[in-house]
């Protein structure tokens, strides 16, 4: 009954709406990272739940803020001598409106996973449960920083309380968010950490639900406490999980790890092997065509390849079977090619079914880039009888247009045989990132 | 624990309810002081207070709001003592109390009837009667039929009434009203004082300022002055205080402005 009406009358449904119509706002009218990579936040059930905590970095300042609001209340309303004569001790007197902050926050952010869920399962049927966790993690997080703004409501009933503590929380979060560990005692990640590939590990989700829980306790206690000395022995649960957190966070080196689960091949082995990573698995059939299609004109050297196998794009390449041709088929650079089939043959073709050993993320050596992609390009061309873009190189396309032209008329005016022994040798180079390939074709 | 043998329903009645009443008065102070700030603004009270209606008058700055202050267990005392019901415990007193502060505060967005219980769960009434005791209160008061209306809509003399219905909404023991007809209109102030009448079981203290409300409605009256009380006595031994030659334009006013002449003397 009293719930109810907290949850009808206080500044709590006003800070639930306003949380999720600020955050749907953000997705929807920012063409942010969210929607990129390997993990957008509608695709992935890992995507939902680290991207939705990487929106905390807007989020968790103003819902800190906006609770401070519901703290204000009883000041604001002159209420203070009226229930200072009442029996019910404070801590039980705080449970309705802080209950009531709770749980629109709460159901607020459940709302935000299901609008995000319903899309995630429409797109991909590789389900699991990691997801959970990492999502609970912000659930506690929102639930600390309602309470910690109600106590801070409480405490400082002035009306500069809850735009001062918008600000400093913004200002904490900018602070830490490239210095390491303690951007973890946050519910933030850095973008480039999520991918359907890694998951967070569970020493980091175990440690961020205990400091969360350790801060929403002192926010409550803080809300009900009187007097210096509680107020002091009030900080105690944020102190001792901060310790432990700090102990802990401090010596983890990543905090991402590899999702074993989420790397593991799913295979078509009716004919040459073509496997991709689990969470592409309902695309495995549009691209078993394609890559097979590769496979078989790739046939034409001498040590053909035998099957396509996707890999994640990290940036560590790990050196594949010199029979398999690890293919990247999300990735940054290269797009989501698994809803474009038609770009998989020439993709799978590059550099004779090798991957690129320079990449701009990690060379600065532009001249080298730009030899290395003119002669996998040309590698490419060789099997289809004419120079095409690589997928995710249509700037070099266009830019290197002239060297790939010249190449390709001096390349293809060599006898036939010549041209496959010049191509057998480039993608042995390749598969050893040996030197620079366009020499191996350019010779005279 | 319930003794043997003792079948009755756990919440049909209450031990409270039960009780016999073992104190002399609800309300007992002797030497009270209480400090407002630095100022001591009740100094040497003794007053001894049972089921009635008390009138609690007295200039600007006798120190009316700082004795219901204390009264309503806000505020401390320094010195004296003061026994509220028979020397139960805060927690049961608070219980059985209704208060209505001069700066009456109120959630703006609630609804009278909300209101009323959301201090009826504060008051920790048992959750079966609080509908019930809700509407009756709102009913003494006279808004029943803007019981679903926001607190923001209703005029100044209404909200008033609302601050009362949340102090009646316990049946208090001890009501402490702290300038209740303040906003209200003639009418609403006779319906007041016609509610305070039926409050026959509760001992209730009225501060006011307002001669002819203690005049119409009080059994006795206090009269209090620099922190002390300067007389306790009927309404009519009030009246009888008073000459032609002082000031005023009742009985009572004359009466008023004999004590407290006296009283400065």
């Amino acid at each position: 009954m009293i719930l109810r009406t907290e949850l009808r009358r206080s500044a709590a449904p006003v800070v639930g709406g306003g949380l999720l119509v600020f955050a749907l706002g953000l997705i929807y009218l920012l063409s942010g990272p969210w929607w990129k990579g390997t993990a957008p936040w509608n695709e992935e059930w890992t995507g939902l739940a680290q991207w939705t905590r990487y929106l905390a970095i807007f989020v968790w300042p103003l819902v800190l803020g906006a609770s401070a609001w519901q703290g204000l209340r009883d000041r604001r309303s002159r209420m203070t001598e009226l229930l200072d004569s009442m029996p019910k001790p404070p801590w039980q007197r705080a449970l309705p409106p802080a209950g009531a902050l709770a749980l629109a926050l709460v159901a607020a952010y459940a709302l935000l996973l299901v609008v995000g869920g319903v899309q995630v399962a429409s797109n991909t049927s590789y389900f699991h449960l990691k997801w959970l966790p990492v999502a609970g993690v912000m659930v506690l997080a929102l639930v600390a920083f309602g309470l910690l703004g109600f106590a801070a409501g409480k405490l400082v009933p002035s009306l500069l309380t809850p735009p001062v503590l918008a600000v400093a929380g913004l200002a904490a979060q900018l602070m830490v968010v490239q210095s390491g560990w303690p951007l973890l005692l946050t519910p933030v990640f850095e973008a480039p950490d999520i991918t359907a590939y890694t998951t967070v590990a569970p020493t980091v989700t175990l440690t961020q639900a205990l400091w969360f829980a350790g801060l929403g306790v002192t926010g409550f206690a803080l809300a009900v406490v009187r007097g210096a000395v509680r107020r002091l022995a009030a900080l105690l649960p944020a102190a001792l999980a901060a310790a432990v957190t700090a102990t802990v966070l401090s010596g983890v080196d990543d905090p991402i790890v590899a999702d074993d689960a989420a790397s593991a091949l799913v295979c078509d082995d009716d004919g040459p092997r073509v496997c991709v990573l689990r969470p592409h698995r309902d695309d495995l059939a549009s691209v078993t065509g394609p890559a097979r299609e590769a496979l078989a004109l790739l046939g034409k050297l001498p040590s053909a390849p035998t099957s396509v196998v996707e890999v994640p794009p990290t940036y560590d390449y790990r050196r594949h079977p010199d029979d398999v041709v690890p293919v990247v088929l999300v990735g940054a650079d290269v797009g989501a090619l698994i809803e474009d089939p038609a770009r998989i043959t020439p993709h799978v073709l590059a550099g004779a079914g090798t991957q690129a050993c320079a990449r701009a993320e990690t060379s600065d050596d532009w001249e080298f880039l730009v030899r290395q992609t003119v002669a996998r390009t040309i590698a490419a061309a060789w099997f289809v009888g004419e120079p095409r873009p690589l997928p995710g190189f249509r700037y070099d396309w266009d830019a290197d247009q002239e060297l790939i032209r010249s190449t390709w008329k001096k390349f293809s005016a060599l006898p036939e045989t010549e041209q496959r022994d010049r191509i057998s040798a480039l993608r042995a180079a390749a598969l050893d990132c040996d030197g620079d390939l366009l020499t191996i074709l350019e010779r005279p | 624990m319930k003794p043997k043998g003792d079948n009755r329903m756990v919440r049909a009645i209450t031990e409270e309810e039960t009780a016999p009443t073992m104190y002399a008065h609800e309300i007992a102070a002797t030497g009270l002081r209480v400090r407002a700030g630095r100022r001591m603004a009740v100094d040497g009270v003794d007053l001894a207070l049972t089921a009635g209606v008390h009138g609690l008058l007295g200039p600007n700055g006798a120190g009316k709001t700082t004795l219901i202050r204390a009264l309503a267990t806000v505020l401390r005392p320094a010195g004296g003592t003061l026994e509220l019901l028979g020397g139960a415990d805060q927690r049961d007193v608070r219980r059985r109390l209704g208060y209505l502060p001069q700066e009456f505060g109120f959630y703006r967005r609630f609804t009278v009837r909300e209101f009323v219980e959301y201090m009826a769960w504060l008051k920790e009434m048992p959750k079966a009667e609080v509908p019930g005791a809700v509407q009756r209160a709102i009913e003494r008061v006279g808004l029943t039929d803007r019981a679903d209306s926001r607190l923001k809509t209703l005029s100044g003399g209404m909200v008033r009434r609302a601050g009362i219905a949340q102090a009646i909404v316990n049946d208090p023991a001890i009501l402490l009203l702290d300038e209740p007809t303040a906003g209200l209109d003639p009418a609403q102030r006779m319906d007041f004082r016609k509610l305070l009448r039926e409050l026959t079981d509760t001992c209730v203290v009225v501060s006011t300022h307002l001669v002819e409300d203690v005049a119409a409605a009080c059994t006795d009256v206090v009269l209090l002055d620099e922190g002390r009380v300067v007389f306790q006595g009927a309404a009519a031994e009030l009246a009888a205080a008073g000459t032609d030659a002082d000031a005023g334009d009742s009985p009572m006013e004359r009466g008023y402005s004999a004590l407290l002449a006296r009283g400065a003397r």
